[in-house]
Formats: C-alpha cells, sequence, structure tokens
C-alpha cells in the first residue's frame, strides 16, 4: 500500500495528551477534572466548529483511558457513514457484547462523529441505545451544532464547548511545523492561511501541507491562493461554464461522471454546485430558491438522477431566461 | 355436457339414494364428509351444502352429480342448478342464488335490494 | 347494507345475533366471521355499522401480536364505555371493534393476545366482531368457544352476473349481456377480478386482451405499447396491469426527457413533472402506501401522453448508464478501496474526506494501485 498517512502533517501533529490540545482551556479543565475518577465518566457530548480538536479530545481520552491498546477498546463511528440507526445499534450491540467491566477498564469507549446528522427519530433511537449499553460503554458524541441535538440527549452527557482557535495560536502552531518539517513560508503567508480558514486548524494544517507540496518545499502566497480555488473543485466549475453555455446534454453527462465517480450523494452535490455558483455570481434568488426546493425533493424522492437532473434543467432555464 | 352427467335433485333434510352401486370404501368415504348422513331404511340425508361439493368430487366418476335444490332470494323458486350455463364453474355449496328468469329482468338488482331490505329487516 | 350482493343466510345470521346481543340474550361474546379473503366480509361490516349507526375502529390483529399491544390499541374503548355519557349522547355512535385476520395469530405464540380479545369482548360491553380466512377448530379452541361463528361465502356466478349488471345499469355502460357471461365464466368465481375484467372491457379492451395481453407484459412490449397507444385509456390501462414495471419506466422517461435534445425549457418542464412522480412514487414504496397509486395511475399516463408528441421510444440500452457502467467501473471499484481505507486513518467520515481532504492530497496519498481512480481525482480535481 502506497498510502503514506503518516506524512499527512494533520495526523502526524495531532496531539495525544490533554496538554498538548491547542486552546480550548475550559475544555481541558473540565476534562482533567472528570478523568481524575475515570468510572465516573460521563457520557460526553463536543459541539463546535470544525478543526476545533473535538476528535483529537476524544482520541485522547481513548489514549488516557486504555493506554497504547486504546483502539481495541475504542468504536469509532460516523452518522453520515452509516446507513442509519439500526447499523449503529447493530455494531454497537457486537462491540458491547461479551465485554465485562473490570476495575482497569470499566467499559468501552464509542465515539459517534456528525451526530447531529441524524434526525430526531434517529437520535432517539441512539438515546435508547446509549442507555442500554451504559453499563458496558461510554459514548462520546460529537456535533457541530449543539441545538440540533435533542434535548433528552443532551441531558444525559457532560457537555463541552469548542470554540474556533484563536489566530495566533494557529499561526504559532504552523510555525513549530514548519520549523519540524524544515520548510521555509513566505512572509505574510500563515497569516495568509488563517484568513482562509478562520478558525479550522484542520484545514488550515492541509492547506499548509498542500502548499508545501506544490512549491517544493517554500509555501507561497500565491500557491495558498490557487489552492484555495480549489474550493470548488476543477469538475464544479465545468459544469457551470455548460451551464452558462446552456449546453444540457454534457452538464447532465459531467454531473454524472463526478457523482458516480466520487460517490458523494446529492446532497453534497447540491452544495458544491451552490458554492460554485457563488463564484461565478449565477446565484439569483430565483436560483437559489431552485436549489433550495431540490435539496428538499431530495430528500424526498427516491431517485437522486432525476432530482439532479430536473434541477439542472431548472437552473439552466431560469439563467436562459435571465 | 351435462346431458351426459346423471344428475340427482337433492333437498336438504330429505332422503334420497345415489342410484350407483358405491362399494363399501366409498361408502364410508362419503359418510365421512360432514354435512352428509345415512339413516338407515331411509337413505342419504344433506344436512349442509358445504357437503355436495365434497361429495360430487368422490362420485364424479359415475358421471353423477348432486344438484341442490337451491332457492332464487327474489322469487323463492327453485334455481334450477342443473341448467345454468355456470354450471362447471359453481361450488354448489350456497343456500341461495338467483333463477334465470329474476336474473335477465332489467331491475334485478334493484328488486334484490329490496328483497334484501325486508329480509334484514331495515328500512 | 342491502345493496352489497351475497351471502344473504350469513347477514341474516349476523343481524340477528346482534338483536339478541343487545338484550343480552346470546352466550356468545361476539361474532366471528369466517370466510377467504375478497368476498365482502369487511364491506359488510362497514355497511352494517352505517345502517345501524356504529363506529367501526377497524385493526388487524396480527400487527398487534402482544397482549400489551392490543390492549393499548383497543382497551380504552372498553373503558370508555362504562361512561354512559361519553357515549350515550346524540351524536356519538356506538363503538364496533372490528378485529380481521385473527387467523394471523398464534395460540401458542401470542397467546396473551387472543386472552386480550376474550377479555376485551366480554367486559367491554362492545360489540366486537372478528374475521379470519380459515379457523383450524383445533388451534383457536378458545375463540371458537366464545364467539358465533358466521361462515361467509364467495359469491355465486350468477351473484356476480347480478352485481356486474347493477354496474352497467349503474355506470350507464354499453355492454351486451353475452360479454358480461363471458366475464363471469373467466372470472372464476372471484368477484373483484370480474369488476376488473368489466372495466377494461367497458373502455374498450377487448376481452380476449384482458387477462392476458394487458398483464405483466416483457418489459419491452410495455414501453412499444406504450408509446403506441392509440387512446388515452389503453395508456391508463397498460400501467394499471404492469405495476411491476413502473420502477423501469420512471427511470426510463427519465432518460428520454434528458437525451430528446428539446428546448431547455420543454425538458426543464417534463423533468420537473417527473420530479413530482419520483416523490409520490417514493412515498408509495418507503411508506407502503399503496393507495396512493391512484394518483401515479393518473399522473403517469397524462405524462406519457403528452410526452410521446415529442419524443419516440427506441429499444436502447440507456445510454448514460452504459457510459457510466464501462468506463467507471474500475475507478468505483478502486474508490471504494480507498473509501474503504484511508478515512478512518484520519478519524473523518468518507463524506468529510471527499470533501476536505481528498481534493487537495489526492496525489499524495493515492499510489500506482489506484491509478484510475487517481486520474479521475486529476480531472475533477486537478
Amino acid at each position: 500500500m502506497s498510502v503514506r498517512i503518516e506524512q499527512m502533517w494533520v495526523e502526524k501533529y495531532r496531539p495525544k495528551t490533554l496538554d498538548e490540545l491547542i486552546d480550548q482551556e475550559e475544555v481541558v479543565d473540565g476534562l482533567k477534572q472528570l478523568l481524575a475518577n475515570k468510572n465516573e465518566m460521563p457520557h460526553l457530548l463536543f459541539a463546535g466548529p470544525p478543526g476545533t480538536g473535538k476528535t483529537t479530545t476524544a482520541l485522547i481520552i481513548a489514549r488516557h483511558l486504555y493506554g497504547e491498546a486504546w483502539r481495541e477498546y475504542t468504536l469509532e463511528l460516523n452518522a453520515s457513514d452509516e446507513r442509519g440507526i439500526n447499523v449503529i445499534r447493530e455494531r454497537v450491540k457486537i462491540f458491547s457484547q461479551y465485554f465485562t467491566p473490570t476495575e482497569e477498564i470499566p467499559f468501552k469507549l464509542i465515539i459517534l462523529d456528525e451526530a447531529d446528522m441524524m434526525t430526531s427519530e434517529a437520535q432517539t433511537a441512539l438515546r435508547r441505545i446509549m442507555e442500554i449499553n451504559s453499563r458496558v460503554a461510554r459514548f462520546i458524541l460529537i456535533c457541530n451544532y449543539l441545538t440540533r441535538i435533542i434535548s433528552p440527549i443532551q441531558s444525559r452527557c457532560a457537555i463541552f464547548r469548542f470554540r474556533g482557535i484563536p489566530k495566533e495560536d494557529v499561526i504559532k502552531y504552523l510555525e513549530r511545523i514548519c520549523q519540524n518539517e524544515g520548510v521555509k513560508y513566505e512572509e505574510g503567508v500563515l497569516e495568509l492561511i488563517y484568513d482562509y480558514t478562520k478558525g479550522d486548524l484542520r484545514r488550515a494544517i492541509n492547506l499548509l501541507q498542500s502548499a508545501a507540496g506544490v512549491g517544493g518545499g517554500v509555501i507561497k502566497a500565491l500557491h495558498v491562493e490557487e489552492l484555495v480555488g480549489k474550493v470548488t473543485p476543477k469538475v464544479i466549475r465545468e459544469l457551470i461554464e455548460y451551464i452558462k453555455a446552456g449546453d444540457f446534454y454534457k452538464a447532465r453527462h459531467l454531473l454524472f461522471d463526478f457523482k458516480s465517480g466520487s460517490g458523494l450523494d446529492g446532497q453534497e452535490i447540491i452544495r458544491l454546485i451552490m458554492n460554485g455558483l457563488i463564484e461565478s455570481r449565477l446565484l439569483t434568488p430565483e436560483v437559489a430558491k431552485i436549489l433550495a426546493e431540490y435539496e428538499y425533493r431530495l430528500i424526498n424522492g427516491a431517485f437522486e438522477e432525476i432530482q439532479l437532473t430536473a434541477m439542472l434543467a431548472s437552473i439552466m432555464s431560469a439563467i436562459g431566461r435571465g | 355436457m351435462s346431458s351426459r352427467i346423471n344428475v340427482i335433485k337433492v333437498f336438504p333434510g330429505r332422503p334420497f339414494q345415489f342410484r350407483i352401486r358405491l362399494g363399501s370404501t366409498l361408502f364410508k368415504a362419503i359418510v365421512k364428509i360432514k354435512g352428509i348422513e345415512y339413516r338407515k331404511g331411509e337413505g342419504f340425508v344433506i344436512t349442509s351444502y358445504d357437503a355436495i361439493p365434497k361429495v360430487n368430487a368422490l362420485i364424479e366418476r359415475f358421471n353423477v352429480m348432486l344438484i341442490p335444490y337451491i332457492p332464487c332470494v327474489i322469487c323463492g323458486k327453485d334455481v334450477h342448478c342443473e341448467t345454468c350455463e355456470y354450471s362447471i364453474n359453481c361450488r354448489k355449496d350456497l343456500e341461495a342464488c338467483i333463477c334465470k328468469t329474476c336474473l335477465n329482468q332489467s331491475d334485478a338488482w334493484r328488486k334484490y335490494s329490496e328483497i334484501q331490505k325486508t329480509n334484514l329487516d331495515i328500512k | 347494507m342491502d345493496e352489497v350482493i351475497g351471502n344473504e343466510d350469513a347477514k341474516k345470521k349476523f343481524i340477528e345475533w346482534v338483536k339478541r346481543w343487545k338484550k343480552k340474550e346470546v352466550e356468545e361474546l361476539g361474532i366471528l366471521l369466517v370466510g377467504p379473503p375478497g368476498i365482502g366480509k369487511t364491506s359488510w361490516v362497514h355497511a352494517f355499522a352505517n345502517t345501524f349507526g356504529y363506529n367501526v375502529i377497524e385493526t388487524n390483529a396480527s400487527d398487534y401480536r402482544s397482549q400489551k399491544a392490543l390492549e393499548e390499541r383497543l382497551g380504552h374503548i372498553s373503558r370508555s364505555v362504562s361512561l354512559d355519557s361519553f357515549f350515550m349522547g346524540m351524536h356519538k355512535k356506538e363503538p364496533l371493534i372490528f378485529l380481521d385476520e385473527v387467523d394471523g395469530l398464534d395460540p401458542k405464540a401470542d397467546k396473551g393476545a387472543i386472552e386480550t380479545v376474550i377479555k376485551i369482548a366480554k367486559s367491554s360491553g362492545v360489540l366486537t366482531v372478528l374475521a379470519a380466512n380459515i379457523v383450524d377448530p383445533k388451534r383457536y379452541k378458545e375463540l371458537l368457544k366464545n364467539f358465533y361463528v358466521i361462515e361467509f361465502k364467495p359469491l355465486s356466478p350468477r351473484q356476480i352476473e347480478l352485481l356486474l349488471r347493477k354496474i352497467v345499469y349503474l355506470e350507464n355502460l354499453d355492454i351486451k349481456d353475452e360479454k358480461l357471461r363471458e366475464i363471469v365464466l373467466k372470472c372464476k368465481g372471484d368477484a373483484r377480478a370480474a369488476i376488473n375484467m368489466l372495466q377494461s372491457v367497458a373502455i374498450g379492451i377487448s376481452i380476449e386482451a384482458v387477462g392476458t395481453t394487458l398483464e405483466n407484459l416483457p418489459f419491452e412490449v410495455f414501453m412499444k405499447r406504450l408509446f403506441e397507444a392509440k387512446t388515452y385509456d389503453e395508456v391508463v390501462s397498460l400501467i394499471q396491469s404492469n405495476i411491476t414495471h413502473l420502477e423501469d419506466l420512471i427511470q426510463i422517461l427519465w432518460d428520454l426527457v434528458s437525451r430528446s435534445g428539446m428546448d431547455i425549457k420543454y425538458i426543464a418542464d417534463f423533468l420537473k413533472e417527473l420530479s413530482d412522480i419520483d416523490i409520490l412514487w417514493s412515498r408509495i414504496n418507503r411508506e407502503r402506501k399503496w393507495g396512493l397509486l391512484r394518483y401515479l395511475f393518473n399522473l403517469l399516463p397524462s405524462y406519457i401522453y403528452r410526452l410521446k408528441r415529442y419524443v419516440t421510444y427506441e429499444e436502447k440500452f440507456p445510454e448514460y448508464r452504459f457510459y457510466l457502467f464501462v468506463k467507471n467501473r474500475k475507478v468505483r471499484e478502486q474508490r471504494d478501496e480507498i473509501y474503504n481505507l484511508i478515512p478512518r486513518y484520519f478519524h473523518v467520515s468518507k463524506r468529510k474526506f471527499i470533501t476536505e481532504i481528498l481534493p487537495y492530497s489526492y496525489k499524495l496519498l493515492i499510489g500506482d494501485m489506484w491509478r484510475d481512480f487517481r486520474e479521475w481525482c486529476d480531472r475533477m480535481f486537478g
């Protein structure tokens, strides 16, 4: 396998202890207290913007509880990856059965990311799952929007709010990485990276590494700009060109080439298209309404292809008229 | 086709004969059916219409068929199953049917509705 | 009630028993209707309730197998009846509990449920009617002991003919008597089938076609006939008789419209309407609301009938599928391997990986083993 994960800086420099965690002092203080007596650790709920250390913290806790063998006692799940609450229930069941709590290892750990992407029905079922397994497992739920988590779950968890990492901390961190990796950078480029990623440290580090790769070991503002442009993938920009030109045939082809190859679902694609339309200044209120309408229809329809194609035609018709 | 088959008209409760030699196996099988009994000295008696298709199945190979007397719901006369054009399709286990004359009248179903109202005692 | 044909004697028995029950002159707790499906047990109970002023509370016994569930579902009714004022008011009808498919209950496994049924009938003072297809006397001893059994039989052929004549009259159809007899002969004692056939004949489809050429056609034949149909009603009939093909039909329509080369405004209109149809279809399938099919039987024919003016149907493998099937198969296989492997290492979901990590890092992450996918990434993100 020629995949070089260790070379990804996001992983290489991920903090492994609470003390190494960037910022988030309140969280760290609160957790240190909780972990003092591990038997009494409740379920945890981490909420906050992306790239601020939620997953990192969950993994740190796993290490703290189980030492080097933490992977054996930890189950990582993503709400968007698992096909429904029943699958989650099954995986939790299989993971927790035959486990006997001991003094050393009082419970197993289940980290559930993207919990706010679950419907309220699914969350209600999740609450049951948490209850049923509470003797042998503790849950760490991770979400972006706390308000999207139903209150029965909130009331059963100790809630920790993560905030966006402040500018100085981001820059300090990036500087440290550059030093370790022997990478040079232009003046002001780290600030630029912060500007583009705001409090999202993961994005910042990825951007740093990609720019370093493109720039042959030197991080240049020019490359950062280029890469940031790729927030909208090239394919989407091409798609929008076809939309502008009124070429329905090619647009449809490209759309499905991308959808089929990427494995993204319809909603993700609509969001990417929306970003692209914003960039090309084509997102009029009428077009925005079409996007919203079809995102809703996607959820309720059977064939994504039909909904996406109908949306495409609608947009092209609307733009054509304008 | 019905001209080749011998028809035995049966009235529920009234004894009748099969007019064929049954043999003891067939006799036992018939008597076992719920809804038909053998009364000594009198003959066979149908007590339930349900028995009729079952008995017919057993005696089919003799080209004999039991046809029940079934009153018409509208006029009360015998429906004459044996001359019915649907004879082959019918199970013949009903207590009532409609005679050809009544069926062919233009307002047959309305008459049926009227009779039912009286029958079921509803206004 | 007088209008429902058949089982006159059984119906009379039903009414007589209820009269006696009201005067408390009966031993049984309720009525058990026995008879094959589709012969009118349910219609009769409703007709009865309508005429005699009952409010039917209908439930399928097999849906509520446990005693607890059944009690939850029906218990409150029995409890409420004791509140005289609640029910004896002029505006409230008396309740009638109708429990269908009791033969779906297993006397051993669902024992509690059967006991509950008996208990409810006993204590509630509410008229309780059960229905079943067949009742094995050994298995359902308890039920048979406590309920008055009334048997419903299928209609006789002549009764079916009477039924058809009634429909012919009420719907003002122009159908000769001989035709009616043909239908009766063909329907094999199934009154519902007879009515369906009558309907088909009424819209001009020949009797020979009924039951043979229209139903469950091979898909290609179905598509061809849809687009070659001369009358709107033929389209309706085809669709109603080939429900199993509807899913593929919707996909084909999508492909046809998309490839039609029509003006973009027409494409947008047709696709928007197809989007509506797709949503309805999805609801029908997901929630199993087969009752909604009748809207589809309205929308689809209308759609096809209009679309026919702009497109023709050719027997081609839907183009876009062919293209993607061949071209992208390798890409998809490699993609799946990577998606199953890598996101885990980043502790992110696949979705996050695709949108946030892959576009920047694919060159670094994806080696030669997944060359096709890497090339695809190049095309998309490069």
